[in-house]
């Protein structure tokens, strides 16, 4: 699905957040990509979702260049903040409505409402929301467009542990489910049971590239 | 240190802040140099009218030839050394005087003639004069072609109204002074020989005459062409010699504190003494104008600048909440937080302000030297006050770093844990839910628009006055680039003689080609039953008149008056005094006491002239048949060379409509030239806010820009869910903005009007609203355009991390 060639990306000319990052993502897999603070996770999944460019190199989506960044986004891409960034006017159910207006090809709102379990909330409002379920929302906005991948950075950072494997089973599901490619960028070590390819970076390389039941680096 | 952090924000606000700064600027820059300057020039003034010893007030005596003149003196009269014409005269008067026979009004004024020739009016006056001194200053006129020149005698045993040399001397025999800028424009130096009516004086001075600061040479030429208007002193004989039309006016002060009702029994007033009060007085209307201006421009510069560094302090606090409930929790008090956003007006003010009077005190010479080539009084220095810069600071900053103090405060009051909460800040208004509720049969971007505009109330007020404020300017800009066109159009039009002539002396009807007129001075005193005291000018035209051509508002012509007692008003009358049609004028002339019947009004915004029918007028007012104004299109009248001495000695003066219509146009491009220095401020400040707004919008919503981009909306979807979410309120504000301004335009006018007896039409058409909208909203989208870019500058990765 993925093919990342060569990527550096480079900050004020001379900070590398990327260095030469070659990496392949299947579709249908769990990638989580851990590594200390400054590794360039971030950096790396904010290039696979569009939002930012490589500075040098190519980042090859079903082996084409992308050429039109905004309807790479709108057609191929799901994203879940760490921020759990929903609009404040709208409610759960209206902002899920608004990332689904996106798309003609989309998934069926009611069942996404209930696998996740967000079916009471649905009239609510974010600040009525918790932690937790405002990033159940999230996972909704991203899956309701139906995308070949979800991109989710850290997911979990601000739950405690017990949401936080909630959300861990939430995404493992919904990727078995509906067959979605997921890419979590992460610190928390749970994720790595749900994952079938764990990537390592440290200092803006990638050191490990590990299938759960083979090491390849 | 929480102070050093709010100044280290300021970098990220650099638009902002230089926003507020530029505001500020063009404030007191506007007021260093109108108030540096009208304070100079106040000064200046009346040092000068002190100095000068310049007249209280101008007259011209009024006699009662039945009564005030005794046999004994007209015998006295007789044995003087007089022409033998003016003999029969004064003994035909005798005649009349001991027959106790009315005499006729025609007659008085060669009666009249005779004592200003052989200086026998100071003996009658003598007994009527009580509480001033008085002097005669004699003057006279004249007109070649483009050029008018007023001559006044030098005499040195003067003392009102003595003359002010700005070089040179004043003159002996075959000498003349003139004006130092007539001199300049017409290449003329000290030394130089010039040519009035034919003959040659040598300039020996450049000099001011002190009664005509502004200096009106004659009604004729209401505006001063500072090119072609001379003033010219002349000694006694050059002037006795010299051929022109003659204004024999009396000049006088007061001696123990001002007469309230000067024009009484025994002096009276004529277009000459009249005139004075636009030629010394104009002087103080202009300052006093000028500073009201002035102050309401300034006033709405501080509102408008209070408003929006409120709403930038609200926003860095809302921005800055969780910083600041951080500080709280660590021991900071509200009063101490709040006045680390002093800091925004503080660094604006002191920029502004400072920027602000360097700038107008440096510019105020220019403004200066403007003022004095326009009034007729010595150049008058101006330069650097402090007292202006320390006014600026303290109003400024008082008054704006009180109110965003308090509001700071306010805000900050909550408990910190408050403020730290993260979901206080998510939490919406009640109306944002109600709109989402009606809104809920409809598409979820409609929903999402009309939601997040409601999400503040307090936003969309700020928007909504933010614009509000700024369409006043807009309508202002458009209200002044049409004012004066209109009243030239409408005060011109109708004029179809090429000259006027008025006559000092009733004549009798004369058979040539041209309309005759009776002109009067006269007082209305009553209208209907309402009491009223005010000097109007009556004009007694003939049925069968060719030139004058009255037309009403609606263009229809109104019907020439043929006997009765009826009479045309002006707009300019019915506005200023609530005159209508069928209302009744009671008016009086020489104790002689009528009432006309108003059966039409004319489309004139600046006479007070009211229109009777001329025999009509002689018989009610007991004058024989005669007039003494022509209207013609006899180009001998355009130099008065052609004219003979006969004629000239009878001339008061000439009217001449394309001068006129020169002059004034000239005059209105100054004026215009005042309107448009208005309208590049206003300009810039519509500017600046539009721009802010621009920005606020943009800064408030970047979040949720950011998020739709990176779900997949594109650009042309966002501008219309987001950033067009203000645009109905801007129009709503700008169409709500359009009556407010007329209105305060119509009242600032109209009390204007009253103070220089006319009235300024104020209309905004149709096209005026489109082009203001327009402009407007034109505005609005370039500085989104602009403040888009700098937001696309940012890398989406930046933004989405952004809190």
């Amino acid at each position: 699905m993925y093919e990342l060639v060569n990527v550096d990306k480079l900050y004020n000319n001379f900070y590398y957040a990327l260095k030469k990052v070659n990496l392949k993502i299947q579709k249908g897999n769990i990638v989580v990509i851990m590594g200390p603070s400054g590794s360039g996770k971030t950096t790396l999944l904010n290039i696979l979702g569009g939002i930012d460019r490589p500075s040098r190199g190519k980042l090859l989506f079903k082996n084409q260049e992308i050429s039109n960044y905004t309807c790479y986004r709108k057609d191929n891409i799901g994203f879940i903040f760490q921020s759990c960034d929903l609009i404040s006017n709208l409610t759960v159910l209206e902002n899920i409505l608004l990332s689904k207006n996106l798309v003609n090809d989309y998934l069926d709102l009611k069942q996404i409402i209930d696998v996740v379990g967000l079916t009471k909330e649905k009239n609510k409002y974010p600040y009525q929301l918790s932690g937790g379920q405002k990033q159940k929302v999230m996972i909704c906005k991203a899956l309701v467009k139906n995308p070949q991948v979800i991109l989710a950075d850290e997911p979990t950072g601000s739950l405690d542990e017990e949401s936080g494997q909630k959300i861990i089973d939430l995404l493992y599901k919904i990727s078995k489910k509906f067959k979605k490619t997921l890419v979590i960028v992460t610190h928390n070590p749970n994720f790595k049971k749900i994952a079938d390819v764990l990537v390592s970076m440290n200092s803006g390389k990638i050191t490990s590239v590990k299938e759960v039941n083979s090491d390849i680096c | 240190m929480i102070f050093v952090n709010a100044f280290k924000n300021l970098k990220h606000k650099k638009i902002t802040i230089l926003s507020l700064i530029l505001l500020i600027f063009i404030g007191s820059f506007t007021y260093t140099i109108f108030n540096t300057t009208l304070d100079g020039m106040d000064y200046e003034y009346k040092d000068y009218l002190e100095k000068q010893n310049v007249e209280d007030f101008s007259f011209i005596p009024i006699i009662d030839y039945n009564k005030d003149i005794s046999l004994n003196k007209i015998n006295s009269y007789l044995k003087l050394d007089i022409s033998k014409s003016d003999k029969k005269i004064l003994e035909k008067y005798k005649f009349y005087v001991e027959n106790k026979i009315k005499i006729d009004y025609v007659f008085t004024y060669k009666v009249e003639d005779i004592l200003i020739k052989y200086n026998l009016i100071n003996d009658i006056l003598k007994s009527k004069i009580k509480g001033f001194y008085y002097e005669k200053e004699p003057s006279k006129m004249i007109k070649e072609n483009k050029f008018i020149t007023r001559i006044l005698l030098y005499d040195k045993d003067r003392k009102i109204n003595k003359p002010y040399v700005v070089k040179g001397r004043l003159p002996k025999e075959g000498e003349i002074t003139v004006l130092p800028r007539f001199a300049y424009l017409n290449g003329l130096k000290i030394g130089d020989s010039y040519k009035i009516n034919k003959k040659s004086y040598k300039i020996v001075g450049f000099s001011y005459a002190s009664s005509y600061i502004y200096p009106m040479i004659s009604f004729n030429t209401m505006f001063f062409d500072e090119k072609y208007h001379n003033i010219v002193f002349m000694a006694k004989s050059s002037y006795e010699e010299f051929e022109g039309i003659i204004d024999n006016v009396y000049v006088g002060k007061f001696t123990k504190g001002k007469i309230k009702n000067i024009y009484q029994d025994g002096i009276g007033y004529n277009e000459s003494t009249l005139s004075r009060d636009v030629r010394i007085n104009s002087l103080k209307e202009e300052i006093k104008s000028d500073r009201a201006l002035v102050n309401v421009f300034l006033d709405l510069i501080l509102g408008i600048t209070l408003f929006l560094t409120v709403i930038i302090v609200r926003k860095s606090i809302k921005d800055e909440k969780v910083q600041m409930g951080v500080l709280k929790s660590l021991g900071y008090s509200s009063y101490v937080i709040a006045l680390t956003y002093l800091v925004y007006p503080l660094i604006s003010v002191l920029f502004g302000c400072l920027l602000g009077y360097l700038l107008g005190s440096l510019f105020s010479p220019i403004l200066a030297y403007f003022f004095t080539n326009t009034f007729n009084i010595p150049l008058f220095k101006v330069g650097f006050n402090l007292k202006y810069l320390v006014n600026l600071i303290v109003i400024s900053f008082g008054f704006i770093g009180l109110i965003c103090y308090l509001v700071s405060f306010m805000m900050l009051r909550k408990k910190p844990v408050l403020l730290l909460k993260e979901n206080s800040n998510l939490k919406i208004s009640f109306f944002s839910k109600l709109v989402g509720k009606i809104l809920k049969p409809f598409k979820i971007t409609t929903r999402f628009k009309y939601t997040l505009a409601f999400r503040s109330l307090g936003k969309l007020i700020t928007v909504f006055v933010t614009s509000f404020l700024t369409c006043l300017l807009i309508v202002l800009i458009l209200i002044g680039i049409n004012m004066f066109k209109s009243i030239i159009d409408s005060s011109f039009s109708k004029y179809k003689f090429s000259y006027m002539i008025s006559y000092n002396t009733i004549l009798n009807d004369s058979n040539d080609d041209s309309d005759l007129i009776l002109n009067l001075s006269s007082n209305l005193y009553k209208v209907n039953s309402k009491k009223i005291n005010k000097d109007v000018t009556l004009n007694g035209i003939d049925f069968d008149s060719k030139y004058i051509e009255l037309r009403d508002k609606k263009n229809n012509l109104i019907p020439k008056l043929s006997g009765g007692n009826n009479v045309i008003i002006s707009e300019n009358m019915k506005e200023s005094l609530d005159i209508d049609i069928n209302d009744t004028l009671y008016l009086k002339n020489n104790g002689v006491k009528t009432s006309f019947k108003v059966v039409g009004i004319y489309d004139d915004y600046v006479d007070d002239v009211l229109y009777v029918d001329r025999y009509n007028l002689c018989d009610v007012f007991n004058i024989s048949y005669g007039y003494n104004l022509k209207y013609t299109s006899d180009n001998k009248y355009d130099d008065m060379s052609n004219l003979s001495s006969d004629e000239i000695s009878r001339i008061n003066f000439i009217f001449s409509i394309d001068d006129v219509l020169k002059n004034v146009k000239n005059q209105m491009s100054s004026f215009m030239g005042t309107i448009y220095i208005v309208v590049i401020f206003s300009s810039l400040l519509v500017i600046i806010i539009v721009g802010l707004i621009g920005s606020m919008v943009i800064d408030d919503n970047k979040k949720i820009i950011s998020l739709l981009k990176v779900e997949g909306y594109s650009d042309k979807q966002i501008s219309k869910m987001v950033l067009n979410v203000y645009t109905p309120f801007i129009v709503v504000g700008y169409l709500l903005a359009i009556p407010c301004m007329v209105f305060m335009v119509k009242s600032m006018v109209s009390s204007l009007g009253k103070d220089l007896g006319f009235t300024i039409v104020v209309s905004f058409s149709k096209v005026m609203v489109l082009v203001g909208l327009m402009g407007l909203l034109l505005g609005y989208f370039i500085s989104i355009y602009i403040a888009k870019r700098s937001l696309n500058k940012i890398s989406l990765a930046e933004l989405v991390r952004r809190d």
